[in-house]
């Protein structure tokens, strides 16, 4: 009985579903605990990100006023204090890029991406979180005049 | 009307044949057997052949060649729909915009190609910098 018990708790904690961005302030926006309307969110795991050297992509863009770009910005400033290579810029003080890495792990580099584009007299934020191999070299190189 | 009380005394006894024993069981469950005065019969009875169900003699139960094979059959089902589950889970490209969920691989990889390109495009490359700097 114990045998089957404990054969059941690892098929469940196998399929249990882990969020990849815990322990970052920016996972409150991919959890979805601040309300954001008018978004499009891609997640892509595994085989299809095999080209791009990764194993996880999740990005979210989204519109938003002063108010929360503002917090978004804030995030991701708190979380790179915490990045072990970070390139952010900024215009008028307000953050419109980041890349943030972190762990500098060879096995498994966990970047955050934010990037703000005003089109048509409307600010989108794009924020991206994704884990891989990938160097940020690969990726500039890769991804560099596309 | 046959006097079913002495077919019971005789059951208690052990004296009953089996057909005996068999239209004792077919009286009792019929609706003349249902009286109080048969109450302690129905019971011991009923009890027996639960009983017989339960431990039932083991030529009557399946052979252990065809419990093992089903038992190895299911093992397979299991392991099978963990491994689809699992690839499932370890497999995903979708893309929700207002309120529609597309899966369509192309459609999202594009998706994911053109994030990545603007991100990239942004960013300051440092080695592309040496690089223009001192013209390698």
């Amino acid at each position: 009985m114990k045998k089957y018990l404990l054969i059941v708790s690892l098929v469940l904690l196998a399929m249990a579903p882990a969020r990849a961005q815990k322990g970052l302030q920016i996972d409150s926006l991919f959890s979805k605990a601040v309300p954001i309307t008018g978004y499009e969110e891609s997640l892509v795991k595994g085989s299809a990100l095999r080209d791009y050297n990764l194993s996880y992509f999740r990005s979210f863009r989204f519109p938003a006023d002063k108010a929360l770009i503002d917090r978004i910005a804030s995030w991701i400033k708190q979380d790179a204090l915490t990045a072990t290579s970070k390139d952010m810029q900024e215009e008028d003080g307000e953050l419109t890029y980041a890349l943030l890495q972190f762990d500098g792990d060879k096995s498994k580099k966990r970047y955050v991406g934010h990037q703000i584009r005003h089109i048509d007299g409307k600010d989108y934020v794009t924020v991206v979180y994704m884990e891989g191999k990938a160097s940020v070299k690969d990726l500039h190189s890769f991804f560099k005049k596309r | 009307m046959k006097d079913y009380k002495e077919y019971i005394e005789r059951y208690f006894e052990g004296m009953l044949s089996e057909d005996e024993e068999l239209e004792l069981k077919l009286f009792l469950t019929s609706e003349e057997g249902q009286g109080p005065e048969y109450d302690e019969a129905r019971a011991v009875m009923g009890f027996f052949s639960t009983g017989c169900s339960v431990y039932e003699p083991a030529s009557v139960r399946k052979p252990d060649h065809v419990r093992r094979i089903v038992a190895v059959a299911a093992s397979l089902v299991l392991l099978v729909t963990l491994g689809v589950n699992i690839y499932n889970s370890n497999n995903v490209c979708v893309k929700m915009s207002g309120g529609d969920r597309i899966t369509d691989k192309e459609v999202v990889m594009n998706d994911v190609d053109n994030i990545l390109a603007d991100l990239m495009n942004e960013g300051t490359d440092v080695e592309s910098q040496l690089n223009d700097l001192f013209g390698r």
